[in-house]
């Protein structure tokens, strides 16, 4: 395996690592790339890109992890674009850059939280890319400004034990406690997402039926032109959540979900802070990049 | 700021080297050593900050990933403090080959990474100044906090029982593998008795009385030590209101270094 430094994109500002084989020809598959999870550098979380990009180049894959503008050791934009825009143009940047210097044309896009978004919004967009790995995308990128409870009682379900969860992921401490009263609470951000959740009252439904006909409609048009897709959801997480809620009984009912496979990892948590899940996620993502998908079926049915 | 790769016996070391453009008349090289784990990729930004800061100041740096850690060669479950002592020699090796002149080295450790610049910095001549950020100064001690913060968190796994033996053995730190050896490496570390006989900058930014006593010894032993406290600037540590980079720290590092050289 060979692995180099890859400086690139408009005034170089863009770096990462390409993995690819000692021998064969990188255009013999589409190239992957693997896109930030939140802030954390191209190594991804727990370095599992790194494990990621060199299992698929010991398979013959030419493998770029990157990192977007301002994030590990990439610069900043300079043009003013705004950050959705331009981590969307980053991508596309790496991707001009991988068939400038090996000659690929196809791109396989995979991501974790963050990165998933951005997989999906580039893959939405350039017909350059003809698979997408979604892992934990959350809202896909829809972002819901306005607040899901008290729009579907299904909803207040999901909502109620992702907080329950989340109360509990974190002992209940005295100091934690007395920290409400002590004026060491982050009582700003408490207050914006108690106003976002109260200001959303009453248009959750129509929010919830936009993200869902949009995201639908991206994926049929990537079945369309026979893009593939590979959703991981870890167990209980918020995105397995916004999944099952607004996804999961209309996707298989549409042309749509013939590219589309499903996979929710038990036992792993959303930072794969385990080695045992991070065995899982590496495998179900070679196994997937390897047999080109399966086919979509219901989440009981999964692994 | 180029990449380059190290060779070593463990495969390819990735690093960075940033040349100022217009170099300083006095001539240091700077190399960082990062802290081991999720504190290496929490402190990332900031430290690439700090070299970027080095260079515009006429610094010249070097970053690099231990083997078996960031970019590097090597597998996670695999790594060693034995084998991460003879990374930081062949960087230093490798960057004074790639100097214009010859230079003298300042090292910048952060905790683990800050125990292994220190054991360098007394055996290595080359060596002449030396930031030691939140230092491990005590194996055990550290183990038993990442130790801590591992169960703190809840999180899933991470220990195992060896046959034969009643205590758990921690085998992962929040999803990074802890290899048994390692694991024996870093308990049997000890640097309380190490003296330094170079300028020292210690930044702490938690309240750690192990190395504020050992501050006054480095003092008596011929080393010009410095204090810098800026407490609550952990950026190894994980923390979601604070992700933003420590500037005004790391200009207080830079100018340090600068004085130095």
């Amino acid at each position: 395996m060979i692995e180099e430094a890859e400086v690139f994109g408009r005034g170089h500002r863009l770096v990462g690592l390409s993995s690819r084989p000692a021998d064969g020809d990188p255009r013999a598959y589409p190239a992957v790339l693997l896109t930030n999870a939140g802030l954390i550098h191209r190594i991804g979380p727990r370095r599992l890109y790194v494990a990621l990009a060199r299992r698929l180049a010991a398979e013959g894959r030419l493998v770029l992890r990157f990192d977007l503008s301002g994030i590990g050791d990439s610069e900043s934009r300079r043009d003013g674009l705004p950050v959705v825009q331009g981590v969307v143009q980053d991508t596309v940047e790496a991707m001009d850059h991988l068939t400038e210097r090996f000659g690929v044309e196809r791109f396989v896009l995979i991501g974790i939280c963050s990165g998933a978004k951005v997989s999906f919004k580039v893959a939405s967009g350039d017909e350059r890319v003809t698979g997408v790995v979604l892992v934990d995308p959350g809202d896909f990128g829809f972002e819901q400004e306005t607040s899901l409870v008290a729009a579907d009682p299904s909803v207040v379900q999901h909502y109620a034990r992702h907080y329950v969860r989340m109360i509990r992921s974190k002992p209940l401490t005295l100091r934690r406690l007395a920290g409400w009263a002590t004026g060491r609470a982050n009582y700003g951000y408490a207050w914006r997402m108690l106003k976002a959740q109260l200001s959303g009252m009453g248009s959750g439904r129509r929010s919830i039926r936009a993200s869902r006909a949009e995201i639908l409609g991206v994926l049929d048009a990537l079945a369309a032109r026979e893009c593939r897709a590979l959703f991981v959801f870890t167990d209980e997480s918020p995105s397995l959540d916004f999944y099952t809620m607004t996804l999961e009984r209309a996707l298989a009912a549409r042309e749509g979900a013939a590219n589309v496979a499903v996979d929710v990892l038990r036992g792993a948590d959303h930072d794969f802070s385990s080695v045992s899940s991070q065995r899982q996620l590496l495998d179900r993502v070679v196994a997937w990049e390897l047999g080109h998908g399966r086919p979509a079926r219901s989440l009981n049915g999964s692994d | 700021m180029e990449p380059f790769f190290v060779p070593s016996p463990r495969g390819p070391l990735f690093a960075w080297r940033h040349v100022p453009a217009t170099p300083r008349a006095a001539r240091a090289c700077a190399v960082v050593c990062n802290p081991f784990g999720e504190e290496f990729v929490l402190a990332h930004r900031s430290l690439h900050t700090l070299a970027k800061q080095l260079e515009r100041s006429g610094v010249r740096a070097v970053r690099f990933d231990w083997s078996g850690s960031g970019d590097s060669a090597g597998e996670a479950d695999a790594i060693s403090l034995e084998a991460w002592r003879e990374d930081l020699r062949l960087v230093m090796d490798a960057a004074e080959e790639r100097a214009p002149r010859r230079e003298a080295f300042a090292l910048v450790g952060v905790r683990l990474g800050a125990a292994l610049a220190l054991e360098r910095a007394c055996e290595d001549d080359r060596v002449r100044a030396l930031v030691l950020w939140d230092p491990v100064l005590r194996g055990s001690s550290y183990r038993d906090e990442l130790e801590r913060a591992h169960r703190g968190r809840s999180l899933p796994g991470g220990f195992a029982r060896r046959h034969g033996e009643e205590v758990e053995m921690l085998t992962e730190i929040a999803g990074f593998p802890l290899p048994e050896r390692f694991r024996e490496e870093i308990e049997a570390l000890d640097l309380t008795s190490a003296r330094p006989a170079i300028p020292l900058l210690l930044v702490q930014t938690k309240e750690d009385p192990l190395s504020s006593r050992l501050v006054e010894e480095w003092r008596s032993g011929g080393s010009a030590v410095e204090v810098c406290r800026a407490l609550d600037q952990r950026v190894w540590e994980e923390d979601d209101a604070r992700t933003v980079v420590p500037l005004k720290l790391l200009k207080r590092i830079v100018e340090w270094i600068e004085a130095c050289s």
